[in-house]
């Protein structure tokens, strides 16, 4: 399984077959109402169907229409659409992004990390409640394999001098990841979703100071603990066929340590530059069957190092389906502020992020 | 007794093949079928005794159409699933896989309180009323709500809001 996005990239795809905690059939499938078999992807190879609603783990879909309707045009801003999923932007083609924490330049919890010979086990359960609750629970390990950026970096000063080395002996991070989530839809135009998780790191990247006076090279270590717990909730509300809405909350509370005989100097700092507190809104209004108005609100809480205040932004779209071959639409993003920034203000290599109003024209042929 | 065991596996093997499930596709299109009959009204008398939901020509939902419906009842008639080789009047569902040519049993469908479902591109278009459409491996429907009521079907507004807008309705 994954890492730190065991419980947050919402692709069904990733979903654990082995998880189940009983084999629906078609006896399960008729208790399902009509929004939750809306929500069954049958490509799957697996056989047994498994409705969102219903999944023993923290997912969060992102249609393709949501992307369009959203206009965005990169994938970590797609992602963003994802609940739970932090995007902080460095410059124009550089991210971070992360699920449940560990934001940093070389941000690494996030890929789905398969190991030789590491032992990543995976428990899940799950109860069917009546009148459409689900109620799940997991607990699992995983690990994060090195890459070469912990095996063999080398960063010189300008003189010369090695000031960052890797660390052949480096180790598999680890996590072992507990989470309970609860899922009720009470009715048709209304749907929730809270998680809460608490994940436990061990073998964390350091960067170890050498023993003599010296202080470099440092060389990159195992021996920084640490963990992330919080909650994330998500709301989605259709009140009308024309107009629904998509609220999303995440808590995180992140705490690094180092191990006793630690000799650690920067990975402290380094490795986790993450909100306490994201809220997201997302709504979608059809104006009329050729016209639609989509908003999103973002307010990210502050983050500690390097500092970034705390700041919300705001982006629309009008959409006009002109004829079957021809889209105009009118995006303004980030559209509060004249700019801000989302990860570092003051680095070189960091950017600001400026208001920006863009109009698009899609034809298909 | 050794090829006696061997031949014993093997039809084993071949046996349990055949008792396969069908394909996630039409377990959830049989689910579908069984929900549609709770959200549709039929003219009175319509219905009389068992509630036909009726696949035409092959039966693609291996058992899964009869395991959904197995005890089940609306409005107190029962509800059963059947295969036939044509058009027929004691049908309230028509079910028409998509490799079955569907003109011909909407023809039979014309007129009579008969919910036709369909899983072809012009499927409406033909005058169905429900068409199962694929959206990014799920499955969805659209309604033409028009041809509902020209065949005497009350289509309550919950389906309606989750179904899509067909196409060729959309574009007027």
């Amino acid at each position: 399984m994954s890492y730190r996005s065991i419980a947050s990239i919402a692709l069904l795809l990733l979903l654990p077959r082995q998880a189940m905690s009983s084999e629906p059939g078609p006896q399960d499938l008729k208790r399902l109402s009509i929004e939750q078999l809306m929500q069954i992807d049958v490509t799957l190879a697996a056989r047994r169907p498994e409705p969102i609603a219903t999944a023993p783990t923290a997912i969060s879909v992102v249609t393709g229409d949501d992307i369009r309707r959203a206009g965005v045009t990169t994938i970590a801003d797609a992602v963003t659409l994802a609940d739970g999923v932090h995007v902080a932007r460095f410059n124009n083609g550089t991210w971070s992004v992360t699920a449940r924490g560990f934001a940093a330049v070389g941000a690494n919890k996030m890929l789905v990390m398969i190991s030789g010979g590491e032992w990543q086990p995976n428990v899940r359960a799950r109860w069917l409640l009546p009148r459409q609750q689900t109620l799940w629970g997991s607990v699992a390990r995983a690990v994060r394999r090195p890459t070469r950026f912990e095996d063999d970096i080398v960063v010189r000063l300008p003189n010369g001098l090695v000031a960052v080395s890797g660390n052949e002996d480096f180790r598999a991070e680890t996590v072992v990841a507990a989470e309970v989530g609860y899922r009720v839809q009470p009715a048709p135009l209304l749907g929730i979703d809270a998680t809460v998780f608490h994940h436990a790191y061990d073998r964390v990247r350091s960067q170890e100071a050498p023993a003599g006076a010296v202080p470099i090279p440092l060389v990159v270590g195992n021996t920084l603990n640490g963990t992330s717990h919080g909650l994330e909730l998500g709301v989605n509300l259709q009140p009308f066929a024309a107009w629904r809405s998509h609220v999303a909350y995440t808590f995180l509370d992140v705490s690094l340590a180092r191990d006793p005989g630690s000799r650690d100097v920067g990975g402290l700092t380094t490795e986790a530059n993450d909100p306490r507190h994201v809220f997201t809104l997302r709504t979608s209004v059809d104006l009329s069957q050729r016209v639609e108005l989509d908003a999103r609100w973002r307010s990210i809480g502050e983050l500690p190092h390097p500092r970034v205040p705390s700041y919300s932004e705001a982006a629309a779209r009008l959409g006009w389906h002109a004829s079957a071959h021809v889209d105009l639409a009118l995006v303004g993003e980030d559209l509060l502020h004249a700019q801000h920034a989302e990860f570092n203000p003051v680095a070189a290599g960091f950017e600001l992020f400026q208001r920006s109003i863009r109009a698009v024209f899609t034809a298909r042929f | 007794m050794r090829y006696l065991l061997a031949a014993l596996i093997v039809a084993l093997a071949v046996a349990r093949t055949w008792a396969q499930e069908p394909p996630l596709e039409y377990q959830v299109k049989a689910a579908y079928l069984y929900n549609f009959v709770k959200f549709v009204e039929w003219p009175a008398g319509a219905v009389d005794g068992t509630l036909s939901i009726c696949t035409a020509g092959r039966n693609p939902f291996g058992d899964a159409l009869d395991d959904i419906l197995r005890g089940e009842s609306i409005a107190g008639h029962a509800i059963a699933a059947r295969v036939v080789a044509a058009p027929q009047a004691g049908c309230h569902v028509l079910f028409v896989p998509r490799d079955v040519p569907a003109v011909e049993y909407l023809r039979g469908a014309r007129g009579a309180p008969m919910l036709t479902v369909g899983e072809s591109t012009d499927f409406i278009a033909q005058g169905g009323i429900i068409n199962f459409v694929r959206d990014a491996g799920m499955i969805r429907f659209e309604i033409d709500q028009g041809a509902a009521t020209r065949a005497g079907l009350h289509v309550s507004s919950r389906l309606l809001r989750l179904a899509r807008t067909p196409a060729r309705l959309g574009a007027r």
